[in-house]
């Protein structure tokens, strides 16, 4: 299974969508009574900003190579916004969630995180690598798993369990530019928007939900989506969440 | 001419006096009965017996819970006992058969045929010996061989020898036997043990319950129970109602011309005092435990009952075993009420006793009598003056009812130093006390006459929050509870008087040159800037910051715009001491252009539309007659009415003005908190309070039968009747609370009417100052029982001092949060650390320990302190030290850490707690955020939890709660909406450990970018790390890292250690006495060594063992490793001059200073791992214990690198480092 998402990430050469389909209910939660789809599109309300730069001023040799796009913010041309984590609320996780506790890859590579933003479900243990010759140290910002703070040599990896569900923010603070957000997941009914803010949340089973959609740097959406009805093997579109641009 | 006398042989009437005698008699008899009578019906026998029957009742109810909740084990113990024994009963019969026969039979014969061959051979031996002598007196001394004997000496020889053979072999044979029934007990042993085991669980089961029911026979039955104790008479005997008493050994009565051994008898009644668990509706008094047996009481607690005894901190009469001669003192009305009925008791009761009973809401006063040296008195309440007034929520124990209330005596000393009490009032406490007021020397440069006129008038009409307190308009001068009819007329004449003051004060002003720097241009964005972070919010708070909480060190200073000039601000700004000398203002070394910057900007943003400013009418004939009336009443004691009038006549209008201001500045004692030119060796005006505690209450002067008074509740704004009971502390808080008021209804001559102004306390601040100075009493206590401060103890209080004085915590936290709670297995845990979240959504709430967890539950405890009495004197985190690199254990503090096994299985520093409703959290206000806010019911509340969001420019919050409120049917994790006419105070975890100012910086970065510091995304994930590095420096366990000498150096002229900061330490013109207390302080607090300490890191031997006397080599190895890319601690860390590349707020502290800066001790361990010490720092951990890396750098374990780089950096200067980087 992860040869498949490895080739996906190869194919794409950015960022870890992939990673994000290995949470789907249709892998994880087999002989499940068919549930529904959701989809819909996350926009942001006002003009496309464009996407700033980072000023990449240490260790340039190495870390001259990634680009200085800034990706804390990516609007389409179509207003849509790629990375928003979209979710159902308080929703149980179908039996025997996760499957098993793969070990993701959280890799770093030209001073960049690999992953922009993964999710990961519960209990899950990440790998922690660090594919480039300097030092990256990874710096957690959990506020319910215990944080870290290590450096990581050149070539070097580290393993680290998510023992509770939270957004984790991840910094490097020998590079002040290099960010990463980890989800960590209660249940499988979490997604991200595709680079045209696009998202499907699949085999969610049959009732009544409440969806939220959250940015990493324009927070929550003002959106509310309270009582979206899933039907078994139907379709609910059209559940587009509004983000206020910041300023 | 005798008259006939009377033929009698006695001198009196026997008939008569028969009678006399059978009255007497019987009168005697009566008497005695009565006697008896009342001996057996004394008030505490009915308390003893009472309590006994409701002792008994409880060890019968308990009795039985333990029946039911052991019945099910104990039958089945006894079940199990009784099928082993059957099972078993026949085996242990048959062993016991078999040991019996054995013992019986064999080994009995057996020992018996020994016994028997033992005594045969003494015979044996007895003739062959004597017959061996008569052979050798024939044949002479000398070996001889048994060969050569004759015949009949030959075969007693040989029979000896056979005989003995026998014995031996007897004996062996017995041995078997032995070794037989051992073998056979053995077994006999491990059958019955089956048996016996069950025996020790059924008397483990039924252990207490035993003693319970000896505790209930001990008072119930028996004949000396059912006879002799309910018998009039015979109940001495042997009583089982008895006096309970006991007498500290130290502690004397002291009866004015001599002393007596003090003698507590208090125990009698209160019998369960000492008991575990007499605690809720069930025990009233007198029959409840002491809610604080930790402390008080109980054989561990410092205060224990046979050292201590009762009455040193309650006072009242010991030796009295009756409620009211024992002095009791209610709390209030309604307890007096109750005793009234109850017990009969009146006012009078400790009226004949010069030390009546504190009452129970200032017993903490008590502590000062021995505990006054301490700047805080540990447990005895809060020291802040903010915190104090949530003082009913600080520490309820178990004792709802009694400590409730209590007060903080810490708090209340905090008040009367603060405000300047002392100024007026002498006080051994404060013995040379600084004058809390600004300087008025100079006021001309600083004020104009029309502010500082309105001011005087009412000074909380400008600024709330304003220490100065109010002298004109009370109770007696026209306020609103002057019941006089000439109210009106009384403004006027306040009016009179204020501008009068105001008009000496400028006459006395002395000129001050403040000329405004040339050539620059203020620019009040920059300013708004350098206000914001170059730590003035440390000190001074501004409304439009609404929840930067309680920095009202330094004045609020939202309205200073109307109050003051650029030229004085500008110099205030930039060097405070030109204008107050001894004031409180630090320097913060600010360049010219900040200065001016930072005034204007002052100027232009803090004003309101209708500026401050007021002046009388100065032609009005009333203005006029009452100017002139001041005057001739001053003239009147030395000149007649005409003179007096005249002198009066002769003066200009500003004359006048300033004579009678002079006078008045005289009279109110202004002086007291003001240097004012000419009045620099002023005394203060008012009565010396130092043993106002045992004030003779006939010398209070309680006014004209005044019982009550209808006034205003100054936190709600409700009217509210405030009762004055005869007692010291009702006179005392209402004396605070309205000082004028007991002129009431009476007449009183303009210079004997009442001036002590009104601070307008609040309620609980004024509960404080009562505390406080009801604790000033003059009693004799001996120095053995006094607390005396010595050593660090000492140290640590006078670096308090000074730290308060300095408000070091405006800006640095100095402690970590702490929590108690209840783990999954219900044990009680505590932690110190900090609450990561609070989430209302989730129920739950997160707390990340910054000290080892479960390490401590060895002892049953988890805080720092019993980690370092494990320990040894060093942290928990160094003990991490030790694990990971064991080889390495040095003595740190006289202290070596063996036990390593106990530490590496723990759960780590920075390990997050989950803490749900179910965890039972128990804290303190100084956890998490606490809120007391006016609930539905129109009562104050206290609220834990945190603030879920808020709207900053209305001032209203939605506040999440950790904790229900039960009155308000508000469960944990509930919401409460509030507006700002809601909130009375909000109380900030940061306030009880310092560190506010950072605070203060998120709230302003939060609002100039827009966030919401109060969404915990936003908080966690911009706000705080964004700030962070921004922050002054967190000091807990700061004694752990810095070298004292350098703090001394620091403290008396700090430097930028941190370049990227905007926030600058300020210079605060420490005395050099007060630099090393302050130095030593830390020191002192985290026990290391200080103030000198020698690390020998830099010794050439040192070096030398270290490197196979190579240093250099060594050292050149350890810079290779630190240069090493994939180490580079120059990545973040400043070298001298030398930068490192990026952003400077991540860059990291200068390492050509951490040999002098930093403990040798503390470089490894934090190296070693930063999280163990600071969860969350944002020093990465580069080395660990079980993994070797950087080996091409410098080929040796981890502990051996770290100590490499350690060293370095203890050798900086003679090291490659310093010679790449000269300084
Ligand atoms: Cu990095």
């Amino acid at each position: 299974m992860f040869a498949k998402h490895a080739m996906s990430l190869a194919t794409w050469g950015v960022l870890s969508l992939g990673l994000v389909a290995g949470l789907s209910a249709e892998e994880n939660t087999p002989a499940k009574p068919a549930g529904g789809s959701i989809t819909g599109k996350c926009l942001i309300d006002g003009n496309v900003p464009a996407a700033g730069k980072l000023k990449i001023d240490k260790d340039v040799e190495v870390c001259g190579k990634r680009s200085d796009v800034d990706k804390s913010l990516m609007v389409a041309k179509n207003k849509g916004i790629q990375n928003v984590v979209v979710s159902i609320k308080k929703i149980d996780a179908p039996d025997g969630w996760p499957k098993a506790q793969l070990a993701r890859i959280f890799d770093q590579k030209d001073c960049e995180f690999v992953s922009r933003v993964m999710i990961v479900p519960v209990g899950s243990q990440i790998d922690i690598k660090n594919s480039d010759p300097v030092l990256h140290n990874v710096h957690t910002y959990s506020r319910r798993n215990t944080p870290i703070n290590q450096g990581i040599p050149a070539g070097q990896s580290l393993k680290q369990k998510l023992e509770k569900e939270e957004t984790i923010k991840v910094t490097c603070d020998v590079h002040k530019w290099m960010l990463s957000w980890i989800v960590v997941a209660g249940h499988p009914y979490y997604t991200l928007t595709n680079e045209d803010g696009s998202f499907e949340l699949k085999n969610v089973p049959p009732g009544t939900y409440e969806l939220i959609a959250w940015h990493e740097s324009l927070g929550k959406s003002k959106t509310k989506h309270k009582k979206v009805e899933v039907k078994a093997d139907g379709t609910v579109e059209g559940i587009d969440f509004e983000f206020k641009p910041k300023n | 001419m005798a008259t006939p006398k009377r033929k009698t042989d006695h001198a009196f009437n026997i008939q008569r006096l028969n009678v006399v005698f059978l009255f007497s008699a019987l009168a005697l008899i009566a008497s005695v009965i009565w006697m008896v009578i009342d001996d057996y019906d004394r008030e505490w026998k009915h308390f003893q017996r009472d309590f006994f029957a409701r002792d008994r009742e409880r060890a019968r109810l308990q009795i039985e819970e333990l029946d039911e909740q052991n019945q099910a084990a104990l039958e089945q113990a006894q079940e199990s006992k009784t099928q082993t024994l059957t099972r078993i009963e026949s085996d242990i019969e048959a062993k016991r058969d078999q040991l019996d026969k054995l013992q019986r039979e064999q080994i009995y014969r057996a020992d018996q045929l020994v016994k028997f061959a033992r005594a045969k051979l003494d015979v044996l031996r007895y003739e062959y010996e004597s017959e061996l002598t008569h052979f050798r007196v024939e044949h002479g001394e000398g070996r001889i061989d048994p060969a050569e004997f004759p015949e009949g000496l030959r075969d007693r020889y040989d029979l000896v020898v056979k005989n003995e053979q026998d014995i031996a072999k007897l004996s062996n044979d017995l041995n078997e036997l032995k070794k037989q029934e051992k073998s056979i007990s053995d077994e006999l042993g491990e059958l019955e043990k089956q048996v016996t085991v069950y025996d020790d669980e059924i008397r483990s089961l039924t252990e207490k319950r035993d003693i319970l029911a000896r505790k209930i026979e001990r008072t119930e039955s028996g004949f000396r129970n059912t006879v002799l104790d309910r018998t009039p008479m015979m109940d001495f005997i042997d009583p089982v109602t008895k006096v309970e008493w006991v007498k500290p050994p130290n502690l004397r009565d002291d009866l004015n011309f001599t002393q007596a051994e003090r003698i507590d008898m208090c125990k009698t009644c209160h019998m369960a005092i000492d008991g575990i668990g007499y605690t809720g509706d069930n025990w009233e008094h007198p029959f409840r435990s002491h809610p604080r047996l930790d402390l008080f009481v109980s054989p561990s607690s410092p205060h224990s009952y046979l050292d201590f005894g009762c009455t040193v901190c309650h006072q009242g009469r010991g030796q009295d075993l009756t409620f009211k001669g024992s002095a009791h003192v209610p709390r209030d009305d309604a307890q007096r009420e109750q005793w009234e009925e109850k017990y009969g008791w009146t006012p009078k009761a400790f009226m004949h006793w010069e030390f009546p009973m504190v009452p129970t809401q200032y017993i903490y006063s008590s502590c000062l009598k021995c505990h006054g040296d301490s700047w805080t008195i540990p447990e005895a309440g809060p020291t802040t003056v903010e915190l104090a007034a949530s003082s009913p929520a600080w520490n309820t124990v178990d004792e709802g009812a009694t400590l409730a209330g209590h007060n903080s005596v810490n708090a209340g000393r905090m008040i009367f130093y603060e405000y300047g009490c002392h100024g007026c009032h002498a006080m051994k406490d404060f013995e040379s006390p600084r004058k809390v007021g600004p300087d008025l020397r100079q006021v001309g440069a600083k004020l104009e006459p029309d502010w500082v006129y309105a001011w005087l008038l009412d000074p909380k009409a400008f600024r709330p929050t304003t220490k100065m307190p109010k002298f004109f308009g009370l109770s007696n001068s026209g306020g609103e509870l002057d019941t006089r009819a000439h109210r009106e007329q009384m403004q006027k004449f306040n009016q009179v008087e204020a501008d009068s003051i105001t008009a000496f004060l400028f006459q006395q002003s002395v000129p001050m040159d403040l000329p405004l720097p040339d050539g620059l241009e203020a620019d009040t964005e920059s300013g708004k800037t350098l206000f914001e972070n170059r730590g003035c919010l440390g000190c001074h708070a501004v409304d439009s910051l609404p929840f930067a909480p309680g920095n009202n060190f330094g004045p609020n200073l939202s309205r200073v715009g109307e109050k003051l000039n650029l030229a004085w601000l500008y110099h205030w700004v930039k060097d405070p001491k030109q204008y107050h000398p001894d004031g409180r203002m630090p320097s913060l070394r600010l360049e010219d252009q900040e200065a001016l910057d930072i005034a204007s900007y002052l100027l232009e943003a803090f004003q309101t539309e209708s500026p401050f400013r007021g002046s009388p009418d100065r032609s009005d004939a009333d203005y006029l007659s009452f100017l002139d009336a001041r005057i001739i009443e001053n003239y009147l004691d030395d000149l007649p009415i005409a003179d007096a009038q005249a002198k009066a006549d002769a003066m200009s209008l500003d004359q006048k003005r300033t004579f009678v201001g002079q006078k008045l500045v005289e009279r109110y004692g202004c002086t007291g908190c003001h240097w004012v030119n000419g009045y620099e060796d002023a005394k203060g005006i008012g009565a010396e309070l130092s043993e106002h505690g045992t004030k003779d209450l006939h010398t209070v002067d309680f006014g004209l039968e005044l019982h009550e008074v209808d006034g205003v509740d100054r936190v709600t704004g409700e009217e509210k009747t405030y009762h004055i009971d005869h007692t010291l502390h009702s006179w005392l808080g209402m004396k605070i609370r309205y000082p004028r008021i007991f002129d009431r209804g009476r007449y009183k001559a303009y210079k004997d009417a009442s001036r002590m102004p009104n601070f307008e306390f609040k309620d609980d601040q004024i509960e404080a100052l009562v505390t406080y100075l009801f604790g000033n009493r003059k009693e004799l206590i001996p120095e053995i029982m006094k607390a005396n401060l010595q050593g660090d103890a000492q140290v640590i209080a006078g670096g308090e001092r000074i730290i308060h004085d300095s408000n070091c915590y405006g800006c640095h936290q100095f402690e970590m949060h702490e929590i108690s709670y209840l783990d999954d297995d219900a044990l009680r845990r505590h932690a110190i650390g900090q609450v990561t979240e609070v989430s209302v959504e989730d129920e739950v709430s997160f707390f990340r320990a910054w000290t080892d967890q479960i390490a401590l539950t060895q002892k049953g405890q988890t805080d720092f302190a019993a980690a370092q009495t494990i320990y040894g004197a060093d942290s928990v985190p160094i003990a991490y030290e030790m694990f990971s690199n064991p080889e390495k254990i040095r003595m740190l503090a006289g202290e070596k850490i063996t036990d390593l096994e106990s530490v590496s299985v723990l759960d780590p520093v920075g390990t997050t707690l989950e803490l749900g409703v179910e965890a039972d959290i128990q804290a303190d206000v100084s956890l998490f955020t606490a809120i007391r806010f006016i609930g539905e019911d129109g009562q104050i509340h206290l609220a834990y939890g945190k603030i879920t969001s808020a709207d900053l420019e209305e001032g209203s919050l939605t506040f999440g709660l950790m904790k229900p409120i039960e009155e308000l049917g508000l469960d944990a994790f509930a919401e409460l909406e509030l507006t700002r006419d809601k909130i009375v105070q909000l109380i900030d975890p940061s306030l009880a450990l310092g560190g506010r100012l950072g605070r203060s910086l998120e709230l302003a970065y939060a609002q100039n970018e827009d966030l919401d510091p109060f969404d915990t995304d936003e908080y966690f994930n911009d706000i705080q790390p964004t700030i962070d590095p921004y922050k002054p420096p967190v000091l807990f366990r700061e004694g752990q890292k810095i070298q004292t000498p350098w703090a001394f150096e620091f403290l008396m002229n700090p430097y930028p250690l941190r370049p990227w900061f905007e926030v600058r330490m300020p210079t605060f013109g420490f005395t050099q006495e007060e630099a090393t207390t302050l130095a030593n302080y830390f020191g002192a607090k985290d026990r290391r060594q200080y103030p000198y300490n020698y690390y020998d890191e830099s010794a050439a031997s040192y070096l030398a063992a270290r490197s196979d006397d190579q240093p250099e080599q060594y050292l050149e190895n350890a810079w290779a490793l630190m240069q090493d890319p994939q180490v580079n601690c120059f990545n973040c860390h400043m070298q001298g001059e030398k930068t490192p590349e990026g952003d400077p707020s991540s860059w990291a502290p200068d390492l050509s200073m951490a040999h002098e800066r930093l403990r040798p001790e503390w470089i490894r361990s934090w190296i070693f791992d930063p999280q163990g010490f600071q969860p969350g720092t944002k020093m990465p951990q580069l080395f660990l214990s079980d993994e070797e890396r950087y080996q091409e750098a410098f080929a040796a374990p981890s502990g051996h690198q770290v100590e490499a780089i350690k060293d370095l950096l203890m050798n900086w200067t003679a090291s490659p480092a310093a010679a790449s980087n000269p300084r």
